[in-house]
């Protein structure tokens, strides 16, 4: 319920031309000095009676009047409610607000004006109480359930009568109004309307504190701005993200050296490396046992190199690798490789009859063996131009393609690949022409059932060189904040090491070790207590299904040995508050 | 059971061709994965004379993963942590640059070669490694103190 705060009563003139708008009585008010005005704000001369608004802070304006009531009911009291009193038939309009006015008298009477007002459009009603002779009671809402749905305030007798009184004064036209005369000589119409105006200013009786407001207000603009710097920095993510895995999908970033966890080779990679029968070089003779630790342990880059190599093993005929049921597809890079290292790809023509039409020219010869051998190898022409000048003089190949049954042509020094004479895992020996090899990218060979369990499920590193065996251009991480920040901090710091390195080459080796900057060591420090973070999650991942393919390569980020051991035991578990953070505003830290 | 499979055929490997100066068997029968390995000091070195034995485990992972040499016997030297586990530090057995070739006997070939040689670049306990290099008799007096006291 809504309490009245103010009344405030004063006089405004109505055009009699003017037709105004029901609720809009913003007319001219009379000057205070020629006619009549009245505030009442104290709160001991006023009541609230009733009031269905329960907000407040509305204001009831309208035209005070005195609802109509039957001549010959006995509440119509002259004493009381002069003759003259501004009934509705003195106002210019029936559509105007309208505010009742009436002596409290009985119950009875009460009731009759409110009914009679209830008839008109009256936004409010004012009882104003009578001395005790006219009145029994002082309650116009007492007993019956109040059925109107305007607002009932009493005045104070002291105020009310008076104000009756002057009520009666402007009933009549604009000459015969109170101070009229002077009104017409101030140059208003005769015919216009001089009325009592009334606003009613209420307020909630239970209003909220402005503090409170405050408050809210502040939250309401907190919650903002922390949605909206929320909202960017998810979509600055999802930006950074696109964009890395743009970067990863050609190639330009390595994920290896990322440190992201376990990066495993799916099954359908996995069926695409090569598998083939082995063969020795020396043609299935006895391999010497001796060398067996030797070859284990030489499994470097720089083995290809050597040119004293005594086995090779050999891509068997394409039968029997159709046998296998494995489609061979190699990378050209690949190809190309093999081709600039291998000096006589040549084939036993016996075993590649389709070459046999083309072995007259040397080029068409490698040709024809690049297919025979990798079974579609995508070799472009310029690869194969770049080949052919390392591809023998005709003189020494032709011998050889026709002497198909010679040692040398049964077992052509195939340089390819490493000395391998024995599963590095198993570290059983592989069997000539009878053991079936899987070949990685690196073109390290093991057996398919030591290597493909651990490629499937726990590394995609070679575990002998540990190079990587997807693809280029595989995204196969699923890509988090965390990793998008972390791959450019890394980035950023490669560029600054770049950088310092070549200013100290420039100052001709000034003082590097002052790498500058509070926010260079502050970068490092976000990188390595990033690594450890990541470390942390993957240990606790790990925990679960055995501690195992721990990382390749040291982190990518050679942060010493001491730090790697670390990582093993660092148990980092990030506060829940922490995560949640993380969730709001990615990016952060 | 591939790692049972190879762990046997190294086993069998090592007892056909034993490295000199260190001896080598299953800790308990029946599991391939703990290895009892005696070392006896090398002539020559402050160690001489003693006789130092050491647990090689092998995770679960082996090959995939390398295995791990802790001293059961206390000894002075930079490469071995003088706590109760005793670790060796080995290049070769950080898991970054383990491989799946290496043998047991490599490792424990190394091992005996470190006895001979201490790697100061590579040492867990760089106080010993200090002395080792810039005080060597006093090193040696302490090495050959503890193995007395303790690897008789």
């Amino acid at each position: 319920m809504s309490a009245a705060t103010n009344f405030n009563f004063s006089v405004i003139v109505i055009p009699s031309a003017a037709r105004p708008v029901a609720a809009n009585l913003d007319f001219p008010t009379l000057n205070q000095s020629l006619s009549f005005a009245l505030e009442v704000s104290s709160p001991s001369d006023f009541q609230t009676l009733y009031s269905q608004d329960s907000k407040g802070g509305n204001t009831f304006k309208g035209l005070l009047y005195v609802p109509d009531l039957d001549p010959s009911d006995p509440c119509d009291n002259h004493d009381l409610v002069p003759r003259n009193i501004t009934r509705k038939a003195n106002l210019p309009m029936d559509d105007l607000k309208l505010i009742a006015y009436a002596p409290l008298i009985t119950q009875h009477c009460s009731r009759q004006y409110m009914y009679s007002a209830e008839n008109d459009n009256v936004a409010a009603f004012i009882f104003y109480g009578v001395p005790a002779k006219y009145s029994n009671h002082t309650d116009p809402l007492q007993g019956e359930e109040y059925p109107f749905e305007y607002p009932v305030y009493f005045l104070d007798g002291a105020i009310g009568q008076p104000l009756m009184n002057k009520l009666s004064e402007y009933s009549a036209n604009m000459s015969e109004v109170y101070n009229g005369f002077n009104l017409t000589e101030a140059g208003y119409d005769i015919r216009d309307y001089a009325r009592i105006y009334t606003v009613i200013s209420t307020r909630n009786t239970n209003p909220m504190p402005g503090l409170w407001l405050f408050l809210l207000v502040v939250v309401a603009v907190l919650l903002f701005i922390i949605g909206a710097s929320s909202l960017l920095m998810h979509l600055f993510q999802f930006h950074y993200r696109r964009s890395l895995r743009r970067r990863i999908a050609n190639g330009e970033v390595d994920l290896e050296g990322l440190g992201v966890g376990r990066i495993t080779v799916p099954r359908e990679f996995l069926a695409k490396f090569p598998l083939y029968v082995y063969i020795a070089e020396n043609g299935g003779q006895s391999t010497p046992p001796k060398r067996k630790a030797q070859n284990s342990t030489a499994a470097t880059r720089s083995a290809p190199k050597e040119e004293g190599r005594r086995k090779e093993k050999v891509r068997v005929p394409s039968a029997v690798v159709v046998k296998e049921g494995v489609s061979i597809m190699i990378p050209a890079t690949i190809t190309t490789e093999r081709k600039s290292k291998g000096k006589e790809r040549v084939k036993d023509k016996s075993k590649s009859p389709t070459a046999i039409d083309t072995t007259t020219s040397p080029e068409m010869a490698e040709v024809s063996t690049s297919k025979g051998l990798t079974l579609a190898s995508p070799t472009t022409p310029s690869t194969k131009s770049r080949s052919s000048p390392r591809v023998q003089s005709p003189s020494t190949s032709s011998p050889q393609l026709g002497g198909a049954q010679t040692p040398t042509a049964s077992s052509p020094p195939h340089h390819r690949g490493y000395h391998q004479t024995s599963c590095p895992i198993c570290l059983d020996d592989f069997i000539h022409q009878e053991t079936t090899v899987r070949e990685l990218p690196c073109l390290h060979i093991f057996h398919p059932e030591c290597i493909d369990p651990y490629l499937e499920s726990q590394s995609s590193l070679c575990v002998l060189c540990k190079q990587s065996c997807l693809p280029k251009g595989y995204v196969p991480i699923r890509l988090t904040n965390a990793i998008v920040r972390r791959e450019r901090l890394l980035r950023s710091v490669r560029e600054r090491s770049r950088e310092v390195a070549a200013a100290t080459a420039a100052n001709n080796g000034g003082n590097s070790n002052d790498e500058g900057g509070i926010l260079w060591r502050w970068r490092l420090r976000r990188l390595r207590r990033q690594e450890l973070d990541l470390m942390g999650r993957q240990a606790l991942v790990r925990a679960g299904r055995g501690n195992y393919g721990e990382r390749g390569r040291g982190g990518g980020f050679g942060l010493g040995p001491q730090y790697r051991e670390q990582r093993v035991v660092e148990d980092v578990v990030r506060p829940r508050w922490r995560e949640t953070m993380d969730r709001i505003f990615p990016g952060f830290r | 059971m591939s790692a049972v499979k190879r762990i046997t055929k190294e086993l069998a490997e090592f007892s056909n061709n034993p490295v000199p100066g260190v001896s080598a068997g299953l800790a308990s029968e029946g599991d391939v994965f703990k290895w009892n390995v005696i070392l006896t000091g090398p002539q020559g070195s402050p160690y001489s004379g003693g006789v130092f034995t050491l647990n090689l485990t092998l995770p679960t992972e082996y090959p995939f993963k390398p295995p791990t040499l802790n001293f059961t016997t206390k000894i002075y030297h930079p490469n071995v942590s003088n706590d109760d586990k005793g670790s060796m530090c080995l290049g070769i057995l950080r898991s970054e640059s383990w491989k799946p070739s290496c043998k047991i006997s490599q490792v424990l070939e190394m091992a005996a070669g470190l006895l001979k040689e201490p790697n100061v670049d590579d040492a867990v306990e760089t106080s010993i490694a200090d002395e080792f290099k810039n005080s060597p008799d006093s090193f040696e007096k302490t090495a050959r103190e503890w193995t007395r006291k303790y690897a008789k």
